[in-house]
């Protein structure tokens, strides 16, 4: 990069003699910097000290274990040798370079070694869903649903096909449904100085605790059961399901949005009220397009939340084997019941059928992320691709 | 390196370019507006006014012409209820929940909280700038501009015509001509006050508000916006609450001193056009307070 720059600018004299080679004619001045270095960065002592410290501490510790017990198990062993590190890294470190930067260095492995506690179980997770999931996925798990699969067919015969439109088209109803009014609840909150706020507040907090299979339940109580036999878009179908998703998701969001539309700040709104507008007409033009990434954030948190629900579908969208693609009439099944009906089977086969479809929803999820992600970038902020495109062309020029 | 160099050089030339050509004939035809405030400048008058936040009275009995087509300053010392003052002329002190008020608030001779008036007319018709600039982030240029349209559901044909003659008003024209589309938020301080001095213009309001609009911008911005005050005199009414005793003289052609003490209310000690109020004051205090040996 640097030596084009230099190649372009030695082609044509520069101007102004800034941020160039010094323009030709005047004798180069001899000037000395002083080394640079970043008071911060580690240097090799640094890196070796703490391999060393390892090393001798697992020495040790091998050295202890081995001559005192009968041997402990690897994880004692584990947190044995990493208190002995802890120990020798602090002592070398404050004979090498003081007390002040040892104390410094010493918070830095422990919330290192903190963070990588808890990313352990959380790439074992998905690394283990993954490879699991990865056996029996075939690019006809996203064709087939299972028809015709009996119980001594192999993993890879038929597929969630069904399940997946079934997820999408139900957690896209609870969106539909949710959005508007926790968008709406969480103005209310922020925006208004009701009495009623505390209340509400609370009741929502309340409802974020509740438990998910009680969401199904209550659907199941207060729609299914009464009037199932009269109409079929309150049986057992996608739409209650939605329902009871919707009570699930609905605190969440209310409470995400209410938090990011507090960071808006006020002199926003004082400008807008100072305009001549009304306060519903700020809140639509000016609070809500301001907050418009962390509504997206809120959004991505409701389906998080959601999208894994299983309890809340064992009896509302009922679950189903085969496609049914109107969420309003009919069981229909989605890739949390499709995992749980697979799983609990005994046969090998349905069982990886199960890590392929756990495997798809997460996939399923990181997908959904990313396009909402995409919708709600703040356009204001970040320009698009192509004005960034069109822009970086022409200070090429 | 090579871009930039040039980039910056090419502005350079720009800027020399745009200094020598004035503003051109575009910028005198104020574009039309369906649905804004009347049009000229309007006077501001109080009788007796009086604030309180719940049961403190932070303001009593201000009585202030402020004429038509001129520049007015409010100067006193800090708290002593200037920036109060001003917010009850656009109303918007009643937006602080535990505010109240008292006395006549007079626009054109028409009291703006008679039952019947709505606050969004009032502050439609009284434009405002902050001491803190506040561009929406969310808009570009172009639309913080446009913004008090969209909001108050003004029409205008020639919405083009509009942001340009706003952004000329406020002296900003020939910085962010090239970028009407970029981010309001992305300009420096002084741009983006200048931005909401032209979001404030772009209304046409007969009066315009300003609390502090240089306290957070450097001086070469000062200098601009204090260009721009002196050219908005003939369109529209200016009220200025200021700390900067010089700013007061440079641009205002009356002046009112505010004075809170301890256990009094704040008060207008003293009123009149800004020569007598710095050369020759009738109270010591003002005396003082505009040489700078005292609040």
């Amino acid at each position: 990069m640097t030596v084009i720059d230099r190649d372009i600018q030695d082609a044509p004299p520069p101007t102004d003699g800034l941020g160039g080679d010094p323009p030709p004619g005047r004798p180069e001045r001899p000037v000395r910097l002083s080394a640079r270095r970043r008071p911060t960065d580690l240097v090799l002592a640094d890196h070796l000290t703490g391999v060393a410290s390892a090393a001798s501490a697992t020495a040790v510790t091998w050295v202890v274990v081995a001559r005192l017990t009968d041997g402990l198990g690897w994880f004692p062993f584990v947190v044995i040798s990493y208190l002995f590190f802890v120990g020798l890294f602090t002592i070398v470190t404050t004979d090498r370079l003081g007390w002040l930067t040892a104390k410094s260095r010493l918070a830095t492995v422990i919330v290192s070694t903190g963070a990588i506690v808890i990313l352990i179980p959380l790439v074992w997770l998905v690394g283990y869903i993954f490879v699991r999931g990865i056996q029996a996925l075939r690019l006809s798990f996203f064709v087939n649903d299972l028809t015709g699969v009996g119980a001594t067919d192999s993993a890879t015969a038929g597929g969630g096909a069904h399940a997946i439109v079934g997820t999408i088209e139900q957690v896209a109803l609870a969106l539909i449904i949710t959005v508007p009014l926790a968008v709406s609840c969480a103005v209310f909150l922020n925006e208004t100085s009701s009495r009623l706020r505390r209340p509400v507040r609370i009741f929502v907090d309340a409802m974020s605790g509740l438990p998910s299979v009680v969401a199904g339940l209550f659907i199941f109580a207060v729609l299914i059961i009464p009037f199932a036999e009269k109409t079929p878009l309150f049986g057992y179908n996608g739409f209650m399901a939605s329902l009871a998703l919707s009570m699930v998701m609905m605190p969440t969001i209310t409470r995400t949005v209410e938090v990011v539309l507090r960071l808006v700040p006020s002199g926003l709104r004082e400008a807008g009220l100072a305009l001549g507008a009304s306060r519903a007409r700020v809140v639509w033009s000016v609070v809500l397009p301001t907050a418009r990434s962390g509504l997206t954030t809120a959004i991505v948190l409701g389906i998080a939340r959601a999208v894994g629900e299983t309890a809340p579908l064992l009896f509302t969208s009922f679950g189903y084997d085969l496609m049914n693609a109107n969420p309003f009439n009919g069981p229909q099944d989605s890739l949390p019941l499709f995992v749980f009906k697979n799983i609990k089977q005994p046969s090998d086969a349905a069982i990886d059928r199960g890590f392929a479809g756990a495997l798809v929803l997460m996939l399923l999820v990181l997908s959904l992320f990313v396009i909402a992600r995409i919708i709600g970038r703040d356009r204001g902020t970040s320009p698009s691709l192509v004005a960034r495109l069109a822009r970086s062309r022409g200070a090429a020029r | 390196m090579t871009t930039t160099t040039n980039s910056n050089h090419a502005s350079v030339d720009d800027v020399d370019i745009e200094l020598i050509d004035d503003p051109g004939p575009a910028s005198d035809v104020r574009p039309g507006l369906v649905g804004g405030p009347p049009p000229g400048c309007a006077s501001v008058e109080t009788r007796r006014a009086c604030a309180w936040f719940g049961d403190h009275l932070v303001l009593e009995n201000v009585d202030l012409l402020m004429p038509a087509g001129q520049v007015t300053a409010l100067i006193g010392p800090s708290g002593c209820g200037k920036s109060t003052y001003l917010r009850m002329l656009n109303r918007m002190h009643e937006l602080v929940p535990s505010a109240s008020l008292g006395g006549d608030f007079l626009l054109d001779g028409v009291d703006i909280y008679q039952s019947g008036m709505r606050a969004q007319e009032v502050r439609l018709r009284m434009g405002m700038v902050f001491q803190k600039p506040n561009p929406f982030p969310a808009m570009s240029i172009r639309d913080n501009v446009l913004a008090g349209l969209k909001l108050a559901r003004i029409k205008c044909h020639d919405k083009d015509g509009l942001v340009e003659w706003s952004l000329r008003r406020a002296g900003l024209w020939r910085e962010v001509r090239n970028r009407l589309t970029s981010p309001g938020g992305a300009l420096s301080g002084g741009q983006q006050q200048r931005l909401c001095i032209a979001r404030a213009l772009a209304v046409q309001p007969n009066v315009l508000l300003m609390d502090e609009p240089c306290s957070a911008l450097d001086p070469t911005s000062t200098r601009r916006i204090e260009d721009t005050i002196a050219e908005l005199r003939d369109e529209v009414t200016v009220i200025i609450v200021t700390h900067n005793m010089q700013q007061a003289q440079r641009v205002s052609d009356q002046c009112a001193f505010f004075l809170a003490a301890e256990h009094q209310p704040g008060h207008v000690v003293e009123h009149g056009p800004t020569t007598t109020m710095f050369d020759n004051p009738d109270d010591p205090r003002t005396l003082e307070y505009v040489h700078g040996r005292f609040g």
